[in-house]
């Protein structure tokens, strides 16, 4: 694990990953500061809650896709030829990173927000924040497996990155209107659990409820099970160029 | 034996990479790995550090069977460069040794991290980004991070890759250097004349199958290809010397102006001399053939390339 912090530190992606998140936290708390917060945490969820998520998916494609972008597997496996410990070293270092920053982030930027909300006498609500917090945890570590899994998938930096986003923003949503099947796609499972810790109207997390916590948390476990599944076979079949 | 081949074979779809392939690699030994290309050098290194999995026969590396029990330790002590310097080109050099440290499981390596980089000459490189160096920079790189936990052996593929002359000089001085570090060298190469300053000993591959293998002198006495000479005498007196030499059962051929090419049964260039001199005639210069092993290379592979088609 800690040769793949080490790569963390050395890389640019995640660092830039990192500051994009920044910079759109600071805008928002910039439009907050100027109009206000909008309904309840509608700004942050904007400006702090969605870069997370987008920077979840970049990062969790990032930490197999930097192996195969600058071909580097071979010299990692020949320092240690165990695939399967690095594969849970990078999904752990991926998740541990993706929560850190997103419990990080999110705790840094809420005195800022309240206090720009303040100056149009309104303030963030501590346990809607708490939740959101909460939700973000969970979603933006699922959205680090789909994208690791689907760099793995891919075998690429650039494949991972493109089927991830397709994936998660036009795949799964088309899979979540199909009659009959669409209740079971990883995106309306993933809504349902948000929904269970945000309540079922709140905002990005609007739905009403489609299955029990149980159903939902069983759906999305097969549905990253099967994707680091895929991702694990290919990972240990191919010979590495 | 450090490394070892026994009957590797491996396809790729419909092309055999690898065929029934054995040798080893001594201990102590720069072994050269020679082959034109797509020959199966790379992908016989491959198999034997776990990259690729062998369809058949089985190969070692510190006596420990590839990707078996005590493998992951194996391969701590082997230092590999595989088909170029594999670096994260946004890195600087010093982020990649310690990158390739703690995946080795180093700890306090810095004075090593030091001491390598100022062995190949890139300690005012140190920290500069990887993405910026020139490929010979980037090939002494790449060997100082195979370099790094002082390996028992080290694999380098095809090194001198993409390398100047100058590079090609630095590149092969360090390579010589590493078994006074006590390290054991397989080095996989096309370029003979490399091979034959770098190594002691040399494994010839042709279509995924070895042709040869031995100490270059006993391949080179072996094939007779070795006991090649040019001889430069007075032109006046160049039919003489060929008549000479050809009394002595050589192969005797004109090489130029006033030079001959002579091969055969010969001991020493003494020998030439001697004959020569016994004549009045007197050797201007006397060189032993260098191309000797390049001549075994072309035989042994232009021989069994028909016998291993299809």
């Amino acid at each position: 694990m800690r040769a793949e912090l080490l790569k963390v530190r050395s890389m640019p992606t995640p660092f830039w990953c990192l500051a994009a998140v920044i910079v759109c936290a600071l805008l928002g708390f910039a439009a907050t500061w100027q109009w206000g917060p909008g309904q309840g945490i509608e700004a942050i969820e904007i400006a702090v809650g969605f870069p997370l998520a987008i920077a979840s998916i970049v990062f969790g494609v990032w930490i197999f896709g930097v192996e195969y972008g600058q071909n580097t597997l071979r010299r990692t496996l020949t320092a240690d030829p165990r695939r399967l410990r690095l594969f849970f070293a990078k999904f752990a270092v991926g998740l541990i990173l993706v929560m850190l920053t997103t419990a990080v982030i999110h705790l840094i930027a809420f005195p800022f927000y309240d206090i720009a909300a303040d100056r149009h006498g309104e303030t963030v609500p501590v346990a809607g924040y708490r939740d959101l917090i909460l939700a973000s945890l969970l979603s933006n570590a699922v959205y680090m497996v789909v994208g690791a899994s689907l760099a793995l998938v891919t075998a690429s930096m650039a494949g991972g990155m493109t089927v991830a986003l397709v994936f998660i923003f036009i795949i799964d949503s088309v899979l979540s209107v199909l009659p009959d099947v669409g209740d079971y796609s990883l995106g309306i499972a993933l809504a349902d659990l948000v929904a269970g810790i945000r309540g079922p109207l709140g905002g990005f997390g609007e739905s009403d409820f489609v299955h029990t916590t149980a159903q939902a948390a069983a759906i999305l476990a097969v549905w990253l099970l099967a994707l680091a599944g895929l991702g694990w076979v290919r990972f240990w079949r191919s010979d590495v160029k | 034996m450090l490394a070892t081949f026994e009957g590797v074979g491996k396809r790729f779809g419909k092309t055999v990479a690898l065929r029934d392939l054995s040798f080893a690699v001594p201990e102590g030994s720069v072994c050269g790995l020679l082959g034109p290309n797509g020959s199966g050098k790379t992908t016989a290194i491959r198999v034997l550090l776990g990259l690729t999995g062998a369809d058949s026969g089985s190969s070692s590396l510190l006596g420990v069977p590839t990707g078996g029990r005590g493998f992951a330790t194996a391969i701590r002590q082997t230092g590999a460069l595989v088909e170029g310097p594999s670096l994260y080109s946004r890195a600087s050099a010093v982020q990649n040794l310690r990158i390739q440290a703690a995946a080795l499981g180093l700890k306090r390596v810095r004075p090593e991290i030091d001491s390598l980089l100022s062995l190949v000459g890139l300690t005012e490189r140190a920290n500069s980004r990887v993405g910026g160096f020139s490929m010979g920079m980037k090939q002494r790189l790449g060997l100082a991070v195979a370099l790094l936990g002082r390996p028992k052996l080290v694999i380098l593929d095809e090194p001198t890759n993409g390398l100047d002359p100058a590079g090609i000089v630095e590149m092969r001085n360090l390579i010589a250097s590493l078994p006074g570090r006590g390290a054991t060298v397989l080095v996989s190469s096309h370029l003979l004349s490399e091979v034959e300053l770098m190594c002691d000993r040399v494994t010839i591959i042709n279509r995924g199958q070895m042709v040869a293998d031995g100490s270059i002198a006993g391949l080179l006495a072996r094939s007779g290809a070795g006991s090649s000479y040019v001889v430069e005498v007075a032109e006046g007196e160049l039919s003489l010397a060929a008549a000479s030499l050809s009394g002595l059962g050589l192969t005797v051929e004109p090489a130029g102006r006033g030079t001959l090419s002579v091969s055969g049964p010969i001991s020493d260039g003494s020998q030439l001399s001697c004959v020569l001199a016994g004549e009045g005639i007197f050797v201007s210069a006397l060189a032993r053939d260098r191309p000797g092993l390049e001549r075994v290379f072309l035989n042994l592979t232009e021989g069994s390339g028909g016998q291993g088609a299809g």
